[in-house]
């Protein structure tokens, strides 16, 4: 019981932030897409064909210097119409030339910081959270996520990606992924998990707040958990479309 | 107790769709599928918008920082629908201006509204940084059919210029009208344009063309002229569009987005060959660019008081016309170059002569990836060639000594040519010396 409300927190604080009522200058963001498969991090976590996204986030925000930020999204199964999982991010932001020191940087440049919850609609063996941190720069971004727990499991991991887009022009993007999911040590009894090295690269297409993506993602060192599937390990195309109110 | 906590997310899922998707229809009615012609621009107002700073999403993308995603645009564009709904305004375009962590949105007025009053009642607005009026520019110069001889040629002494450097792998943002980047004698000099003119598709004008010849028309290819820089690549970015042949005008916004272009791509010289008001956005702008040590060239209005707006920011270097009675008017720190009877290219593959402030710019902003050049080469930082330049009396520019200072200790007096030799030795001026 105690456990199910530590998990619920993150949740409960990105509903919060939502729910406030004309919050510090409170801006949405939402979007509505399809995935051809689901994806996380180089692997499949299920093979349950197309999945349907649904996410919100918001900005609380009194200047341009740094902000709150908290979002909910929804992952939907279309075989069977059930939910797949859920996540909710509530975290801090901010621009580099509001630091001492750095007011000579680019407005662009920036950090954020957060706590990320993942819930599975029927696995909850899998919950687990994270808590991020990451450097933001025209794109660019580089982000570690430290989870207690990764998938449930007794170890801790430390994921470290660097992600980079480029516009082409006002269509026209392209975007690439690479991540680093590091074990630690493993308990009496169980040997280490090795670590692996994901990455992803595509292309997308943007107009008013339609994007169509396409991409290719896959585990390009180390090996996936024993209980990933051999659908799950391989690499996979991933097509996607969004729309964004 | 765990399956009651998923509930109570679920439900924070829905009314936040359900709140958000409310807020949408605001959006879509108020922002046009099709901008308004530039041409009627004067009754709008710029309203910058405080950007939330960037950060992780939770839809399952990684995410690159990136300004311009769909979901921040469809964001902003509430707030600008929520806002021109408040004091009767209409949406006109939305633009993200990463350089300044801020989104730009155009409000046109009614007929009869007060423009002082729209603006000071958006100002009073929290997530409004600042509104201010959409100003309008002027191309600065005059077009004349006439031909003569390049006076940069023989004044500067381009030959000998060239034997040092040619602007090889500098670029130069030209925000103007439409270059024509098919005329032979810009071949392969442009190597990206843009039009940030709303509403307009891109066509090449005759007054962009012409302050791109000057910068970097082409060496050696048996036609046309030759570019104080022939070896720099052109940033050819449309913010401005003629209304006739003797009139190019350019507004805040589309001279903005030309800026942040400019900015993003890291241009060494940017040069904007136009005069206007005061406009606090540029002047941001362009504050920006000269943190990150890129050089904002700008023609002088001798028109306007105190030599016009960008000429007169400070660390913009001004450029007046060197045959002009006081070519420095109003600006004692302007620099003054051949401003009269230029030869350079025109739409169509054809060249013809050209006189104005404007032109004289193009020769400044092309002498400095001259001087950019010498200095990466020389090993030391580019985009500091301005400080170089060494000055004539009445603000002449000694294109000869400018070069050596940028360019020592890889170049020197012995290496250079005898039309520059002699200049130098007339007036004095070596490298390291300023007169």
């Amino acid at each position: 019981m105690a456990g199910a409300s530590r998990q619920a927190r993150p949740c409960a604080l990105a509903l919060a932030m939502l729910a406030l009522p004309g919050a510090v200058h409170a801006q949405f963001a939402g979007t509505l897409g399809v995935d051809s498969v689901n994806r996380y991090r180089g692997t499949g976590t299920d093979d349950i064909g197309p999945v349907l996204r649904a996410s919100v986030m918001a900005d609380a925000t009194s200047g341009i210097a740094s902000g709150a930020y908290a979002g909910v999204a929804g992952l939907w199964r279309t075989r069977d119409a059930g939910l797949a999982s859920v996540d909710a991010l509530a975290g801090w932001s901010g621009r580099l030339n509001a630091l001492a020191g750095l007011a000579a940087w680019s407005p662009d440049w920036g950090w954020d910081a957060g706590l990320h919850r993942t819930h599975y609609g029927e696995g909850s063996r899998y919950d687990f959270s994270e808590a991020m941190a990451g450097l933001l720069a025209p794109g660019w971004s580089l982000r570690t996520w430290l989870a207690p727990h990764y998938f449930g499991g007794n170890t801790h991991t430390l994921y470290t990606e660097l992600n980079a887009s480029r516009a082409f022009d006002e269509h026209w993007h392209a975007f690439a992924h690479l991540g680093w999911l590091h074990y630690g040590p493993a308990s009496a009894n169980q040997s280490r998990i090795p670590d692996r090295t994901d990455t992803l690269a595509g292309i997308g297409y943007t107009i008013s707040t339609w994007d169509v993506r396409l991409s290719r993602d896959g585990i390009v060192a180390g090996s996936t958990r024993s209980d990933v599937d051999a659908s799950g390990r391989r690499p996979a195309w991933i097509l996607g479309a969004s729309v964004a109110f | 107790m765990a399956m009651h906590a998923w509930r109570r997310v679920a439900l924070g899922l829905a009314l936040g769709l359900a709140t958000a998707t409310a807020f949408a229809g605001g959006s879509d009615a108020a922002v046009p599928a099709t901008p308004a012609a530039p041409a009627s621009a004067p009754r709008q107002i710029l309203v910058m918008l405080r950007s939330p700073p960037a950060h992780a999403r939770v839809d399952g993308s990684y995410g690159a920082a990136d300004y311009g995603d769909a979901a921040r645009t469809a964001s902003q564009a509430r707030v600008g629908a929520r806002l021109a709904a408040a004091h009767g305004l209409t949406v006109v375009t939305l633009w993200a201006m990463p350089a300044l962590g801020m989104d730009c949105i155009v409000l046109a007025l009614p007929p009869g509204a007060s423009l002082d009053a729209s603006i000071a009642a958006l100002q009073a607005h929290a997530e409004v940084a600042w509104a201010q009026p959409m100003n309008e520019f002027h191309a600065q110069g005059h077009l004349d059919p006439l031909y003569a001889l390049q006076p940069a040629a023989t004044q500067w002494h381009l030959d000998d210029l060239h034997a040092v450097a040619t602007g090889r792998h500098v670029h130069v943002a030209i925000i103007d009208s439409g270059v024509d980047d098919t005329h032979p004698d810009l071949a392969q000099a442009v190597q990206a344009r843009a039009n940030f003119v709303d509403g307009q598709d891109w066509v090449a004008e005759l007054h962009g063309t012409a302050v791109a010849g000057l910068v970097a028309a082409r060496a050696d290819n048996g036609i046309g002229i030759v570019g104080i820089a022939p070896d720099a690549q052109l940033l050819a970015l449309r913010a401005c569009w003629e209304v006739s042949p003797s009139q190019t005008l350019c507004n805040s916004l589309s001279l903005a987005k030309a800026l942040n272009f400019a900015i993003e791509r890291r241009a060494e010289v940017i040069n904007m060959s136009l005069s206007g008001p005061v406009d606090l956005l540029l002047g941001r702008l362009i504050d920006v660019a000269l943190a990150h040590r890129q050089q904002v060239v700008a023609a002088v209005d001798e028109r306007a008081p105190g030599g016009g707006f960008p000429a007169a920011h400070p660390g913009v270097i001004a450029v007046a016309d060197a045959q002009s009675d006081r070519p420095l008017g109003d600006l004692p720190g302007a620099w003054s170059a051949p401003a009269r009877d230029l030869p350079t290219t025109v739409p169509g593959g054809g060249w013809r002569m050209v006189s104005g402030t404007s032109f004289a710019a193009g020769e400044v902003s092309g002498l400095l990836a001259v001087m950019d050049q010498a200095l990466a080469e020389a090993d030391r930082r580019p985009s500091a060639s301005a400080l170089r330049l060494v000055r004539l009396p009445g603000g002449g520019i000694d294109a000869c000594a400018s070069l050596l200072r940028a360019a020592e200790p890889s170049s020197s007096r012995a290496t250079v040519g005898p039309g520059c030799r002699s200049v130098l030795a007339i007036t004095g001026a070596s490298s390291g010396r300023s007169p």
